[in-house]
Formats: C-alpha cells, sequence, structure tokens
C-alpha cells in the first residue's frame, strides 16, 4: 500500500507540474520499480473519456522465436486477433488456460491456419506444452490506448484527445494489482510511474539440452 | 589362620595374585572392548540413522521428481485449469494411482485446500508443508503425521505455465518401506506415531514380541529426545530420529545386542578359557614349588624333632641352598646339644668341688650294685668340719676336701663307687665285706698330714660301715643305715662303727614318735603323775614335781628320756609344755576345790625357756583357773640354762617376778660355772639323784651333797635332793642339810588320784617315814 501511496503521490506532483502550461497531444511515461530501475513489460493502458477519437486496433502477434515467445508481454484490445507465427524449426504447443482466453493450438510450425480472437479483457498467460519454460503474457484491454514499456521503461501515446483518463497499470510480476488513476491529459505530458515487482528474470531458452 | 602350612600359603598368594592380575587385566580388557563395542553400536546406529535420513530424502527426491513430472502433464493442468470440482479429484485420483500414492491433493496457489482424496483432511494439516512452498516455485517433500498416518507428502506447483495449484501427493511410510530401509543399513526400523500422548508403533521389521518389548519403553525413548537407549529388558539397542518438524513421526532403529556384543562375548570367552587354563597352570606351578620348599622342610622339622628326642642320626642331605644350610646347621646343634648334655649330665652326677660323684650319682649307680653282689658302704665324715671352716676359712677348708678326695682315689683297694654325698661326708662302695680294722687301717691313711698354708693338718674322721647282701637291699634303706652306722660313729671311741642290726628298728620308732607325738597329746595318750616332795624338818609334803607319761597305743610304754629328747629335737617340746601346764593348773584347781594345797613344779626346756610370750601364758593360765603363782614351779636344768644364759635368765627374772617359784634342775651334772649360780633367780636346787642315791655308801656322794648344799644355802636357795631310794639315804641327807627330799622311798610318781591318797596318808602318819628305825 505504501508503494501504492508513492506511486499516486508522485504521478500528482508531475500532473501539478505540467498541467497547467501543455497542451495535450501525447504521453511519455516511464515505469520504474521499486528500486527506481527502469521497469520493462509494464502494460499501461488508459480509457478515453466519452467520445474521443480512438486509434484503429493494430494486428497483433505473439511469434515464436529462438525457443521463446517473442515478445514476452504484449497488449491488444478486446476482439483483437493475435496470430501465434512459429519461426522455430521444432514445433510448438501453445496454450492458454487463463480465464480471459482459453485456447490451445496443437503442435504445429509456421503461421497457424487461423489467428486467436482475444474477445474478452483480461490477462492471458500463454505457455508451451511442449516448452514449459516458454511464456508469454497478452494484455486484453477494454481500451485501444495500451502501450508496453521498453527495456528503458519508456512508453508513449501520441495522439491523445486531451480530456480526463484512466489509468491502468499492470506488470506480469507485479507484487500487487495497482490501483486505476485518473488522469487530466492536455498537450505533452511527461509522467513516471512506479510499480513494485518481483524480481524476476525473464523466461529464457535454455542453452542446450531438452530444457526443464 | 586358615593356611597352616607353607605350602598352601605359597599356593593360595600365587592363585591370588594371578587372579587379582588377570581380574585386572580382563575387567579392563573387557570393559575397554564393550565401551568400543558399545561406541560402534553407536556409530552403527548413528550411520544407520544418516543412511536412513539420505534414503527419506533420495524417496523425497524420487517423489518430488515423481509428482513434479505429474504436475506438468499437460492433461491434468488443463484438469485442473478447469476448477471443476470433479473434474480434478477424477484427475488426481487417475495421476495419483499412477505414481501409487496413497494422498492426493490439490490446494490453491495461496495454499486453499481445493481438493482432497481424504475427507478428514484438515487445511490446517497441510500448512507446515505448504510454508516451504513460499520461497521456491518448486516441490517440496516432508514427512508428515496426517491424522495418524505417517506420509511423506510432496506439494509440486502446476503451471499453466503461471502457477495456477499445488498437487499434493502422500506416501505412507508403509512395511516395505521399512524392509526397504532394513534392507540397506541392516538394521531394523520401526516407524513411531505420536498419538495425544501416547506412541503407537505403526510399521515395524521387528518381530511381534520384540514390538511389544518396544512399546513399553518407546514413550521414555523419544521423551529423551530420542538418544541412543540400551533397555536391560530388550535385546537390542535403539536409536530414535524424529521425521517431521512436529516431532509427531519418529523412526527407531534398532541394533541387536547380539550383533555388538558378539564380539565381545567371543573375546569373554577366549579370556575365561586363557584365565582357567592360567591358573590351573598357576596352581600347578605353585603346587610343586611349594612342594619343592615343604618337603626338605618337613624332612627337616622330623629331623628337629629326633634332635629334641635325642637321635644321633645325621640330617636329611639337602642341596646348598637355604635349606641345605638350614640342616649343616641343624646337623652344627645336634653335635653342640650332644656334648652340651654329656656336660650337663657329668655336671649333674658330678661334684664340682671334688670332682667326685655327687649324691644323684649315687642315686643312679648304687642300686645296680646293691643288686648284683655283697659288698661294703663306707661313709665318711670329718670331725668339727664347721670349725676347721671357720678357723681356716671357706676357701682353704675346700683346698683340705680337695686334698682328701685326691687321696680317696687312691687308696687301695680301689672303691666301687666313691661319691661326696654332702659337706663333709662321703661314701665309698667296696666289693666284699670290709671289717672295722680294714676300715681303721683306711681312716688312719686318710686322717693324717694334709698340707695346708705350710703346715700340716691332721683330720678326724668318722667312719660308718654298714655291709649288704646281694639283692636284699634298697637304696635309701642302705644309705640310711651306712647313716646310722656313721651317727653312731661320731659317739664311738674309735669313731668307727659298724651298722648293727635293729639300729635302723629303733630308728625308725623314733621317727613314729615325733611324728605321733601331736596328735597323741589330743588324744589322751600323755597323762600326767606327780612325785611328792618331802619337806624334812616339818617332815610335810606340801609340793610335788609333774611328770608327763605317754602311752602309746601300739608302741606301748614310752619312756619320757626317750621322746622328750626327740621333742626338743624336733622342736615340739613346747606343745609338750603347754600341755603340761595346762593339766597341771586344771589339777591345781580341783585340788584346791578338794582342799589340798600344793606346790607343783613342771619341768621346761630351754625352748619354752626362750619362748617370749611363756610369761603371759602362764599368767593366763593362773587367771583361768583361778591360781595363785605360789601354787606353780618351774623346774630348768643346769644344761638348759647354760646353753643360752643370759636369755634364759632374764626369762627366770621375769617368771620369779609374777610369784612364780623356779629351781634349777639336775644340779651337779652340767657344767655350769658358780658365777652363773649366783646369778640365777631361783629358789630353789634340785641335786641330780646320781649323787644321792649311793649316798650311804659313797663317802664322796655325801660330801658333795653336803657341799652342795651349804653352797646353795649360802646363796639363799632351798635343796631339795632327787632320788631317794632308802631309809638309809634320808638321814644322810637329813645331815647334809637337804630342805626336801623326793624319790621312790617316799613315793614313785602317782597319778592325780593316787598322790591325793597318798598324801592323805602321808599327812597322817608322817613318823612311818621318818622314824623307820625307830619303828624297826
Amino acid at each position: 500500500m505504501t508503494q501504492l501511496y508513492a506511486v499516486v503521490f508522485s504521478l500528482l506532483i508531475i500532473l501539478c507540474g505540467f498541467s497547467s502550461r501543455l497542451a495535450a497531444d501525447s504521453l511519455n511515461i516511464t515505469l520504474v520499480n521499486q528500486h527506481n530501475q527502469p521497469l520493462a513489460d509494464a502494460v499501461v493502458e488508459l480509457i478515453a473519456p466519452a467520445g474521443a477519437a480512438l486509434p484503429k486496433a493494430k494486428p497483433a502477434s505473439v511469434a515464436q522465436q529462438g525457443l521463446m515467445f517473442q515478445p514476452f508481454v504484449s497488449a491488444v484490445v478486446r476482439g483483437s486477433a493475435v496470430d501465434f507465427p512459429n519461426m522455430d524449426k521444432t514445433r510448438h504447443h501453445v496454450y492458454s488456460f487463463s480465464p480471459a482466453k482459453t485456447f490451445e493450438i496443437e503442435l504445429y510450425s509456421g503461421k497457424p491456419e487461423q489467428p486467436v480472437v482475444f474477445d474478452k479483457a483480461g490477462i492471458v498467460a500463454l505457455g508451451c506444452n511442449i516448452h514449459d519454460y516458454m511464456q508469454a503474457y497478452i494484455y486484453v484491454g477494454d481500451s485501444p490506448l495500451l502501450a508496453v514499456s521498453n527495456s528503458q521503461g519508456e512508453l508513449r501515446f501520441t495522439d491523445l484527445t486531451p480530456g480526463d483518463y484512466q489509468l491502468r497499470l499492470w506488470h506480469p510480476w507485479q507484487q500487487a494489482p495497482a490501483v486505476e488513476q485518473q488522469l487530466t491529459l492536455s498537450g505533452h505530458q511527461q509522467l513516471q510511474l512506479t510499480l513494485a515487482v518481483e524480481n524476476k528474470t525473464k523466461p529464457a531458452a535454455p542453452k542446450r539440452g531438452f530444457g526443464q | 589362620m586358615f593356611f597352616r602350612s607353607l605350602r598352601s600359603k605359597l599356593v593360595a598368594i600365587l592363585v591370588l595374585l594371578l587372579s587379582l592380575f588377570a581380574l585386572a587385566t580382563a575387567l579392563a580388557t573387557l570393559n575397554s572392548m564393550k565401551r568400543d563395542s558399545l561406541s560402534q553400536a553407536h556409530d552403527m546406529l548413528n550411520v544407520a540413522s544418516k543412511v536412513l535420513r539420505q534414503a527419506l530424502h533420495i524417496r523425497a527426491t524420487q517423489l518430488s521428481d515423481s509428482v513434479s513430472l505429474l504436475a506438468t502433464d499437460f492433461a491434468f493442468r488443463r484438469a485442473v485449469a478447469t476448477a471443476e470440482q470433479d473434474t480434478i479429484a477424477s484427475v488426481l485420483q487417475n495421476h495419483g494411482s499412477r505414481i501409487n500414492a496413497d494422498l492426493m491433493l490439490l490446494l490453491s496457489p495461496s495454499g486453499d485446500l481445493l481438493v482432497s482424496s481424504d475427507a478428514q483432511l484438515q487445511p490446517a494439516d497441510i500448512t507446515p508443508l505448504f510454508a516451504q512452498t513460499t520461497a521456491a516455485n518448486a516441490s517440496v517433500a516432508d514427512i508428515l503425521s496426517l491424522h495418524g498416518q505417517p506420509y511423506q507428502l510432496v506439494l509440486a506447483p502446476v503451471r499453466a505455465p503461471n502457477l495456477i495449484a499445488w498437487a499434493g501427493m502422500g506416501f505412507l511410510l508403509d512395511k516395505p518401506l521399512a524392509d526397504n530401509i532394513k534392507a540397506i543399513t541392516d538394521l531394523d526400523i520401526s516407524f513411531v506415531i505420536r498419538q495425544q500422548d501416547a506412541f503407537v508403533l505403526q510399521n515395524s521389521t521387528l518381530t511381534a514380541a520384540q514390538q511389544l518389548a518396544l512399546a513399553t519403553s518407546l514413550a521414555q525413548l523419544l521423551q529423551q529426545g530420542g538418544n541412543l537407549q540400551q533397555e536391560r529388558d530388550q535385546d537390542y539397542l535403539s536409536v530414535a530420529s524424529a521425521l517431521d518438524q512436529q516431532q509427531q513421526l519418529w523412526a527407531v532403529q534398532h541394533l541387536s545386542n547380539q550383533r555388538w556384543l558378539s564380539n565381545y562375548q567371543a573375546f569373554r570367552q577366549q579370556l575365561l578359557l586363557i584365565f582357567g587354563a592360567a591358573l590351573a597352570l598357576a596352581l600347578l606351578v605353585a603346587f610343586v614349588f611349594a612342594r619343592s620348599i615343604t618337603r626338605p622342610l618337613d624332612a627337616l622339622s622330623q629331623f628337629a624333632r629326633r634332635i629334641g628326642q635325642g637321635s644321633v642320626e645325621p640330617a636329611p642331605s639337602a642341596g646348598n641352598d637355604e635349606i641345605g644350610l638350614l640342616g649343616r646347621t641343624l646337623n652344627t646343634m645336634q653335635q653342640d646339644i650332644l656334648q652340651r648334655e654329656q656336660q650337663l649330665l657329668f655336671n649333674a652326677e658330678h661334684d664340682t668341688l671334688t670332682g667326685l660323684c655327687n649324691r644323684a650319682a649315687v642315686d643312679r649307680l648304687l642300686p645296680a650294685i646293691l643288686a648284683e653282689q655283697d659288698g661294703s658302704l663306707l661313709q665318711l665324715n670329718i670331725r668339727h668340719f664347721k670349725q676347721l671352716n671357720n678357723v681356716l676359712g671357706f676357701a682353704n677348708a675346700d683346698k683340705l676336701l680337695v686334698q682328701l678326695a685326691r687321696r680317696l682315689t687312691t687308696v687301695s683297694p680301689k672303691p666301687l663307687l666313691l661319691a661326696r654325698l654332702g659337706g663333709d661326708e662321703f661314701l665309698l662302695v667296696y666289693a666284699g665285706l670290709l671289717t672295722p680294722a680294714q676300715v681303721q687301717a683306711k681312716v688312719l691313711l686318710l686322717s693324717e698330714h694334709y698340707p695346708l698354708e705350710q703346715s700340716l693338718i691332721n683330720l678326724k674322721l668318722c667312719a660308718g660301715l654298714y655291709h649288704f647282701f646281694a639283692g636284699g637291699e634298697c637304696l635309701s634303706d642302705a644309705l640310711r643305715r651306712t647313716d646310722i652306722a656313721l651317727e653312731h660313729a661320731r659317739h664311738a671311741p674309735q669313731r668307727i662303727a659298724t651298722y648293727v642290726q635293729g639300729q635302723d628298728e629303733s630308728h625308725q620308732r623314733e621317727l613314729q614318735l615325733i611324728r605321733d607325738l601331736p596328735d597323741a597329746l589330743h588324744n589322751g595318750q600323755f597323762y600326767v603323775v606327780y612325785q611328792p616332795k618331802v619337806d624334812l624338818k616339818q617332815q610335810q609334803c606340801n609340793g610335788c614335781e609333774a611328770l608327763i607319761r605317754w602311752q602309746h597305743p601300739k608302741l606301748g610304754f614310752v619312756p619320757p628320756d626317750q621322746f622328750i629328747g626327740l621333742a626338743e629335737h624336733a622342736g615340739s617340746i613346747s606343745l609338750i609344755t603347754q600341755w603340761m601346764l595346762q593339766q597341771v593348773c586344771k589339777q591345781l584347781a580341783l585340788w584346791q576345790q578338794q582342799g589340798l594345797q600344793m606346790q607343783v613344779a613342771v619341768n621346761l626346756s630351754v625352748q619354752d625357756l626362750l619362748e617370749p610370750l611363756l610369761c603371759q601364758q602362764i599368767s593366763a593360765l593362773l587367771a583361768q583357773y583361778q591360781l595363785s603363782a605360789a601354787s606353780l614351779a618351774l623346774e630348768v636344768t643346769e644344761s638348759a640354762i647354760m646353753q643360752d644364759a643370759d636369755a634364759v635368765v632374764q626369762q627366770l627374772t621375769a617368771l620369779r617376778q609374777i610369784g612364780l617359784s623356779l629351781a634349777i634342775d639336775d644340779f651337779g651334772t652340767g657344767y655350769s660355772s658358780l658365777a652363773y649360780l649366783k646369778q640365777l633367780p631361783v629358789h630353789e636346787v634340785k641335786i641330780d639323784r646320781a649323787f644321792v642315791k649311793d649316798i650311804v655308801t659313797n663317802s664322796n656322794d655325801a660330801l658333795i651333797v653336803s657341799a652342795t648344799t651349804q653352797l646353795a644355802h649360802s646363796l639363799g636357795f632351798t635343796v631339795t635332793a632327787e632320788g631317794l631310794e632308802q631309809h638309809t639315804g634320808l638321814t644322810a641327807l637329813s645331815k647334809c642339810g637337804c630342805d626336801t627330799v623326793q624319790g621312790y622311798y617316799f613315793s614313785k610318781p602317782l597319778t592325780s588320784e593316787a598322790f591325793f591318797a597318798w598324801q592323805q596318808d602321808f599327812s597322817k602318819r608322817p613318823a612311818h617315814w621318818f622314824n623307820k628305825e625307830i619303828a624297826l
């Protein structure tokens, strides 16, 4: 909870600093963990005010490359179809038992016949039945305003209609769900968000052998 | 003492020492061995305990792997992901049976119990295990007690791919496991579970009986923290290890005592065997050794006893060791003892001064001579040797004795036996009968010319000769008779006397008289007679002399001169005097009652006069019978006075002072000087009968009596003449001036009654005695 307060507190300071002077058409957010280190793979979803112009959903895909899901975290708006192209020589058996979307693409190579449509908001944990260590997450959001932080912990929204937004923050390793925040956007805004996460490393393919 | 003999002591000491040594060694060794064995057993159990843990750990790993594998099964995960209770339950059942799990359950990622194959299972039961999963998302395994059953429980994460649940599989710690572990550790094992406060044996490889025994001590074992424990009533060692953190489950491993003790017991057996053999050997050696010592000792001991008995055989030969030395020492001792014995024997039978045989030798040697042959005993005595002693001194007198002894040995014929019997008495034993003449010749040879201090001394030797005949004499008779002969020789003119038959008998009679005298005084054998004393001028009888008489029951009448002399020698004269005084006083008192006034004279010996209490005794008697002192007169012989004149005079003076009349008896026969006479405090002298009895025919006697009477009168004494036998003497005595007369002419001594009668008669007609001539 203290971390949460810290996030909210820092957010408020930043908002106070920028809101009066700048016109809002873009939002840069920097994400750090509790140790103030850049936090990659964090998803920020903005719930736009009613009537705001929304971007179209972009086609998304989670590839299997080098015995890894690529990317580790994806964010798609509800109803999106996601491809799971297999770039590896081996076959994969991608599945999800997550309530948001339960599916299974049994042993396949190349591009599956059909993309998987995620029609329900939520978190989908992806796994490969053949390679247990392979993990990936798809954040299915209600809003198309979705971004995933890069390795510097940065993400950027452009062409935003100024107005009051709701901000949702998620990370697969988060220690606790982040509280939804109210955000009033106008002009360019710079924002730093802090989220406490567990100290983990992203799953990686084993160097050789069959792995665990 | 228990061990009396040296042998048993040696054996006992050796055996005791060996036993102690062996016991100490055995105890130390066995103790150490037992400790080692026990320590090995501990190690074994500790290793077994570790092996058990390792085995359980390996099993846990294997089970974990199995469960993990199961948890990654896609179908399983898919089924779990459905979140349908029934589906999950059946998939658990299905997959659990694949790995033979006894208990299947599913936990939510947060630890909530979702499904369990055991309906009774409570979420709390799993909590301890689930707590271990927080750190790692890997599977965990532990041993738990789940409502009374020991389980090895494994929790494995179910990932899809993130954690969606924990699959739990439980495996009972069952008999096959126990058997398996026993096969690895080679030790029996029991699984024990705590239920409330009791411990219940769950699975065990022990026999049923052993399990029963274990159950009793289980609680104690486990309450002690499972430390190693050896129960006396159990035949194994046990170590317990807690299997779970709550210490609800224990594995108890057992090591049979037989196993860890077998070496120890075998060794102990061996040690006992060695000890027994050593002890037997030691006994044998000790016995043989002791025997080798005690045997010669026994022989020497018996030899010593034989030495004591006078044996002359040499000591049993022995080696050169200490015992041999003892034997040689005993030999030397035997020689010394023999020498000493001979010396002692010689000393015992020889006179140290003269080297002649002594009395003891005579006692030993003479009986044989007496028995075998006729012969003579000649006993020599030096007259007045006591005086020689005084004159010459003891040393010179001894020299004289030595010279005499030397001369005795040269006299021929050589005597069969020559001995010195006492101070100055020598005994010579001859074969054949010596005549007095032969003896005379010998005595002459022996008497003269002893050179001593540049002068020649002649000895006066007395010789008593006794002839003995073969077999007729005993030693003491022969010696006594020789002695009697010598006694006679002392008084013989030639100083030689031969024993005459009968002398010994009179000697025996004297001995009997002396022996019988004290009793005779009390047995009425003695009696008193009274002889009147007649006053010539008054022609009256006013006094008498009391005389003692002895009628011996066997010997008949004993004359007083026999027994008085003997009594004086034997020292019993005072008994007689006392008796006489008593009798006389009694008689005096009686006569006084009868109206007879009489002065009675009693004779005293010198021994009586030397008795200091005499005066008091007489006073007491007079007082007892209420007599006046004047009625008693005492007569003392002249020779008695002369023996110790001063003391006697003193005594007489005292007697005179208490009023007694005193007279000198037998006057004229002694050797008294007139100087003494005038000092004597006496009233009267009695002239001895020797002068009186022939006074008529012997003018010398008459002269003596006359002179004596005049002398006595002039000294103030009255004079009594004794022994008047005829009337003619009476006139002569009257002419001589004698005052009183005593004698058979008037009367022989009379018994008291007769005397009384005579006195009555005399007082009536005194003229009958005095005027006989006239009457004639």
